[in-house]
């Protein structure tokens, strides 16, 4: 099951601060698209090594955002591509989707 | 007890920059998103603490702790418990967090830090204090020695 994104751990970080808060949201919405991307990009060009680190990128946003299955996902799925196994690459696009539709919006 | 981070996403260092913003007992003075560029800072700079990930594209946090000459303290930060071991094979290395960092355990690493600055018990390794005479600065790339 893909659990959904909240702001849990960045609004406790920034402890009432708004401007933080802001700040952090801003690098979420810089940084994910990005990530996003470079994963894309290293499944489609069979890039095994280049999927597994930025999937291993990937997996502390999904901390971040309180995503605890999305981040059990990544783990599986980083060891799995070490060996170029691959199978979960649509679950993990999903998961990928379901956070960018998030980010979007926050 | 001023600090620098090295960590290739901006988000990490974010958030250490935030802790450390409300830790009077530690500023943060820079930031780095490569290990290359961050020694160059030490080797100039006196700096008592580094908040260091392991996991960085090309030039790794190991690679980084293996490459310095005078080494300040080290806390690795990474979303692995995997490396842990490693924080036990050198002693600049005082604390291991794993992402994210809660603020509880960031003002508990602080403490450490804190004991540890105070102790004055970080000493690199020989084979590290071997090369501080050098003037140029070479860099360790899986076990081989690279100018840079």
């Amino acid at each position: 099951m893909i659990d959904k994104p909240n702001m849990n751990y960045i609004e406790k970080l920034a402890d009432g601060d708004k401007e933080f808060e802001q700040q952090f949201i801003t690098i979420l919405k810089e940084e994910f698209p990005k990530e996003k991307e470079v994963y894309l990009k290293s499944i489609t060009a069979n890039d095994f090594e280049g999927a597994r680190e930025i999937v291993h990128k990937l997996k502390h946003k999904f901390n971040i955002l309180g995503m605890e299955n999305a981040y059990i996902l990544s783990v599986k799925f980083e060891d799995e591509l070490k060996k170029n196994n691959m199978h979960r690459n649509i679950e993990f696009i999903q998961v990928l989707d379901i956070m960018g539709t998030y980010i979007k919006k926050i | 007890m001023n600090c620098i981070m090295v960590d290739d996403e901006k988000m990490a260092r974010a958030i250490v920059s935030t802790l450390c913003s409300s830790t009077p007992e530690i500023s943060a003075v820079e930031e780095f998103d490569n290990a290359i560029s961050a020694i160059k800072y030490l080797n100039q700079h006196p700096i008592d603490v580094v908040f260091l990930d392991i996991h960085m594209p090309g030039f790794s946090g190991v690679d980084f702790i293996q490459t310095l000459k005078d080494s300040p303290k080290i806390v690795l930060v990474t979303s692995d418990t995997d490396f842990a071991i490693t924080a036990y094979e050198y002693e600049m290395i005082v604390d291991y967090l794993v992402k994210p960092i809660t603020a509880e355990r960031f003002h508990k690493s602080i403490q450490k830090i804190k004991s540890a600055v105070e102790k004055g018990s970080s000493e690199a390794p020989k084979d590290m204090k071997d090369n501080r005479d050098q003037a140029d600065l070479y860099i360790n790339i899986d076990s081989r020695l690279l100018s840079s």
